[in-house]
């Protein structure tokens, strides 16, 4: 009697009471789990890595900046190299202070300097003239063991050699050459027939292609050496002769009374250094203090991502 | 009249332990069902939960590379550092991450498999990415962990490695 009477008095529910709270604690974990769910759907919705599409931004922005400049500086205050080098510094270091200002708003830091310039020398003729050096010399070293960048010319076709290789006239060339390999860049008027102004590139006297466009109605065809263009269109011997060109080169005008026009380049020896028949006292052909190419250094840093690099910058190089 | 003492007297206690002893049974079972069909529920929840947990933890893994790769990519001899937030655990257990770098042609792009696994847990989640850059061999565990780019295997190329996680510069 005593046992029935204890458990009608209520103590009889220990096994559901046991059963109850080891299903509680299954359902808490139950719950957890369930939240870790809901979290990891969270995160994966989130946007996907650290994005690095701003570094990469922030850094073409900054080399986009760079080479605007180094294009630009040398068109002014380009009576010496110290005047250059601190136009140019300045112009990078106000720009990083003031982009930083803007990537501080992301919690990031962001800066570009110079790390180091190339001094160099541009040669050019401005007015319209015949391609002979400073003592009218028609075969005349423009610039010996170098490299060149931005190399653009405007020839008045009337002014050049007639017919083919072949015929009377000799044509003007302009020769790139290392001591063993010659490419030679042969312009010339293609004769009355197609009246074209026609670019043959020769390596080692061998030809290797050729093209021809007629002119404006100014007389007048543009070659850019850099984008390997002829009056702005493609052209199949300037690429040949950017893509043959040895890492350094003495560029010779040949043959300079058989064109007229203007023409710049930038080399990248500096002025004391280098052997040219530009001389700009003497009229005609000018030879000028210019800054060749510039170092960068880049670095983003926030608190996922670091970046720290080293960018070149040689506007319109020839081989490049 | 002779037999109501008896009913109402000590040997009525006989059916009373007998019912007792069935409920206590039947509702032994009944808890007990409940108990491993629960437990059971929790298991098979981790195990989806885990695999859910590995599955994002891949995919911002790879995302991670790919923004690494991207940075790889767009410089010669820079230093490169981007940090990844991946959770410690994965349903309450550690897992490890193992990025191997597999074979492709010689003028396709890299590539790499990511595979996680997780401790205590029936769950695996990989994930293959394509990258431009070569991906080092690297068995980490899962946690916040920082891709860099540099020579891991001293074969005078640099691959993306995948650390745990230090300073980003490093």
């Amino acid at each position: 009697m005593a046992d029935v009477a204890r458990f009608r008095e209520g103590d009889r529910a220990q096994l559901f009471l046991v059963g109850a709270l080891a299903l509680a604690v299954i359902f808490v974990v139950l719950a957890v789990l369930l939240n870790t769910a809901i979290y990891t759907g969270n995160i994966a919705t989130r946007d996907a890595g650290p994005g690095t599409g701003v570094v990469v931004e922030y850094e073409q922005a900054a080399t986009g900046m760079a080479d605007r400049s180094l294009r630009t500086v040398n068109i002014e205050n380009n009576s010496n190299y110290t005047n250059l080098e601190t136009t140019f510094n300045d112009t990078v270091s106000i720009w990083s202070d003031r982009a930083n200002t803007h990537s501080s708003a992301a919690l990031a830091d962001a800066h570009v300097s110079v790390v180091e310039t190339k001094r160099g020398t541009k040669i050019g003729q401005n007015g319209t003239r015949n391609f002979t050096d400073d003592n009218n010399s028609r075969q005349w070293t423009v610039a010996n063991n170098t490299t060149a960048r931005a190399f653009q010319m405007t020839v008045e076709q009337g002014s050049l050699g007639d017919d083919d290789l072949f015929a009377d006239d000799p044509e003007f060339a302009v020769e790139f050459a290392d001591g063993g390999e010659e490419l030679t860049l042969y312009i010339y008027n293609s004769g009355t027939l197609t009246n074209d102004v026609t670019v043959v590139l020769y390596d080692d006297g061998t030809e290797v292609s050729e093209c021809s466009v007629s002119a404006g109605a100014d007389d007048r065809v543009s070659i850019d050496f850099s984008a390997a263009t002829l009056a702005g269109e493609d052209c199949d011997a300037l690429e040949e002769l950017t893509s043959r060109l040895p890492p350094q080169y003495t560029v010779t005008f040949e043959n300079g009374t058989y064109a007229e026009g203007n023409y710049s380049l930038i080399v990248d020896r500096p002025i004391n250094k280098l052997e040219t028949g530009a001389d700009d006292a003497a009229g005609g052909p000018y030879a000028a203090w210019a800054l060749y190419s510039a170092e960068l250094s880049v670095t983003y840093q926030s608190s996922v991502i670091y970046y720290r690099t080293n960018v070149r910058l040689a506007p319109e190089e020839l081989d490049a | 009249m002779r037999n109501t003492p008896r009913w109402s007297g000590t040997d009525r206690g006989v059916s009373t332990t007998l019912g007792y002893s069935i409920t206590l049974a039947i509702t032994a079972i009944l808890i007990g069902g409940l108990l491993i069909a629960g437990g059971g529920l929790v298991d098979d929840q981790r195990d989806r939960i885990a695999q859910e947990e590995l599955s994002v933890s891949v995919e911002q893994l790879a995302s991670g590379l790919n923004d690494g790769d991207r940075l790889a990519q767009s410089t010669d001899g820079g230093v490169i550092g981007v940090r990844i937030w991946l959770p410690d655990r994965v349903a309450g257990g550690a897992y490890t991450l193992e990025v191997t770098n597999e074979s492709s042609p010689a003028d396709q792009p890299a590539r790499a498999s990511i595979a996680a696994s997780a401790q205590g847990a029936n769950a695996v989640a990989t994930v293959t990415i394509r990258t431009g850059v070569p991906v080092a061999n690297r068995t980490i565990i899962g946690g916040p962990l920082v891709v860099t780019y540099r020579d891991a295997d001293g074969d005078g190329q640099r691959e993306l490695v995948v650390n745990e996680s230090r300073g980003l510069a490093s």
